[in-house]
């Protein structure tokens, strides 16, 4: 069946010609097109993880793999993009009203359609950031979702929107230009651009010194793009001046995609034994700091804002800890952990927005079981996916005698229950109507996480 | 030295517009490395001269045409990214009425005090 054969190609470039022809409709066609096409992409992606058996690799135009652009799709690839589709769905149908009234209210009326467009070309680039197998398309891909993410975080009623955004613009350039200085190294020592033939190549090299070169740039890119602990500060202005209701979608996936690529350059590019120093002294130090100043900057935090803020942060340094570790059982636990702490997040900023919009129409309806469950699942409390995860990860970190981890993470857990509680402080006041089927829908799609993956 | 040029110059400028221009500086600094590395000795630029003309002897050495290639797209790539952000200061100015960054974070200071 065509689909079967063609879905790379289909689950990346369908989005792309739905934000195209979104750019010419109006308002309420645009958000069919939209709707429809998410709804249909996830159901290629989902269909497209059902066909594949091991690994596929498709070749566009039939050139093959050293000659011409190819994409490799396996059994980590697919669910991260099923994911990607998931939470754009979810945006884009029950997140839907918060998204007008928060970010496009504020726009042109006559160019409201063309946040639909951004947001669809966003979801395009990093589904083919995901997908591929040659360096220079990873780094197109990069800019084009990076680019898209610079406009939509500009978005929204704070003043500081297009401040912020812009200085995400010139540390985001520097970052992907960073990553562009290892291809170009990486390139003129193996003469290919293909992940795999790469490997190979760097496996049986002599040249060493020039590929701790082009390891350095690479990481100090992922590490800029990520907002890892010293070069955090771009999200912690973007996100406190963008809109809540983007960071449903921008929150819950640009981090994800970020230690996604730093991951693959690390085990399927380059490998462990290039990168080993740079991780001990750079990396493993840096995510033990990170994690707990993050914490306790959350935890004398003011608002709900900066307290999710600095808790990402927090869990993008735990998902670095992890990498560090070179082992298959940490690898499927940076799995687990990517996905249930995307939803988490996706989860908290949706809260984030409703607690932002003053809902006059609507009677105030106490419903606070969501609230409290939604809590629980973020602070990693006993019954949540998250405690699963993090008990897990403990245990790893003795097996492999890391002390400094185990002592690091457990006390940043505890912290972590700490500003919880306080945003359930502040929140409690509030009178807020939520339609609580979104919130639902996020906390029993991470128990279907840790049961099938 | 090109690439540490353009980086000083977007991180230490005040002027938004000239941290763009630092940008564009960095990018180019890249180009340079990306068609350097192509460079066979001997080679001529990877322009087919035999194509349109019939000569007995056609044998020239070309230099490796993959990087220049790859840099036609990073300058359209730079080239979005420039529009993106000269938008971004048009609507900065619109907002702020200046585009130098110490003026708006001390306008921000203000309305925070």
């Amino acid at each position: 069946m065509w689909i079967a054969e063609h879905f790379p190609a289909l689950q990346t470039l369908l989005p792309f010609c739905a934000g195209l022809i979104c750019a010419l409709c109006r308002l309420k066609l645009a958000r069919i097109i939209m709707r429809t096409v998410t709804a249909v992409n996830t159901i290629i992606s989902i269909y497209g993880d059902s066909v594949l058996n091991d690994i596929v690799y498709y070749h566009f135009g039939n050139w093959p793999a050293n000659i011409g652009i190819e994409y490799r799709l396996d059994q980590f690839n697919q669910p991260i993009i099923i994911y990607v589709n998931f939470i754009l769905l979810l945006s884009c149908t029950i997140f839907d009203n918060l998204m007008y009234k928060l970010s496009i209210k504020p726009i042109a009326l006559n160019k409201q359609n063309l946040f639909y467009s951004v947001l669809l070309f966003a979801s395009s680039g990093y589904i083919g950031i995901i997908s591929t197998n040659d360096i220079f398309n990873l780094y197109v891909f990069i800019e084009i979702s990076s680019i898209c993410t610079y406009i939509l975080i500009a978005q929204g009623v704070n003043k500081n929107a297009a401040v912020a955004a812009f200085d995400y613009l010139i540390l985001g350039s520097i970052g992907a230009t960073f990553i562009l200085i290892a291809t170009a190294i990486i390139l003129s020592v193996t003469g290919s651009l293909n992940i795999s033939y790469i490997y190979q190549y760097l496996q049986n090299a002599n040249n060493k010194n020039i590929i701790y070169t082009a390891t350095a740039f690479i990481i100090i890119g992922c590490m800029l793009k990520v907002a890892f602990f010293p070069m955090h500060f771009w999200m912690l202005r973007a996100y406190r001046a963008t809109s809540a209701s983007i960071l449903i979608y921008i929150g819950s996936i640009s981090s994800i995609i970020g230690i996604y690529i730093c991951f693959r350059f690390l085990q399927y590019l380059i490998g462990y034994q290039y990168a080993q120093r740079l991780i001990d002294t750079l990396i493993t130090p840096l995510s033990l700091i990170a994690v707990f100043v993050c914490s306790i900057l959350a935890k004398y935090a003011n608002n709900v804002r900066t307290i999710i803020i600095y808790a990402a942060a927090a869990q993008t340094a735990c998902a670095m800890l992890l990498i560090s570790l070179n082992s298959p059982y940490a690898t499927s636990l940076l799995y687990k952990l990517l996905f249930v702490d995307g939803l988490n997040k996706c989860a908290l900023f949706a809260l984030l927005s409703f607690t932002e919009t003053s809902n006059n129409k609507y009677k105030p309806h106490n419903n606070h079981i969501a609230i409290i469950l939604l809590l629980i699942c973020a602070s990693a409390l006993p019954p949540s996916p998250m405690f699963i995860i993090k008990f897990n990860m403990l245990r790893l970190f003795l097996e492999h005698n890391r002390w400094y981890e185990f002592i690091t993470i457990i006390i940043a857990s505890a912290i972590s229950v700490l500003y919880y509680y306080k945003i359930a402080n502040i929140i409690h006041g509030k009178n807020l109507y939520l339609p609580s089927i979104g919130f639902y829908i996020l906390i029993v799609s991470q128990f279907a996480v840790m049961l099938f993956l | 030295m090109i690439m540490g040029c353009g980086l000083m110059i977007m991180i230490t400028s005040d002027n938004y517009l000239r941290k763009v221009i630092g940008l564009a500086v960095f990018q180019s600094a890249i180009l340079i490395f990306y068609i350097a590395i192509g460079k066979i000795k001997g080679g001529i630029a990877p322009i087919d001269r035999c194509a349109a003309i019939t000569i007995e002897n056609c044998n020239y050495l070309y230099s490796h045409p993959l990087p220049h290639i790859l840099m036609l797209t990073a300058i359209v790539v730079g080239f979005a990214t420039l529009t993106v952000a000269l938008a971004f200061i048009y609507r900065i100015y619109k907002q702020f009425n200046s585009i130098s960054e110490r003026e708006i974070l001390l306008q921000n200071s203000n309305v925070d005090s």
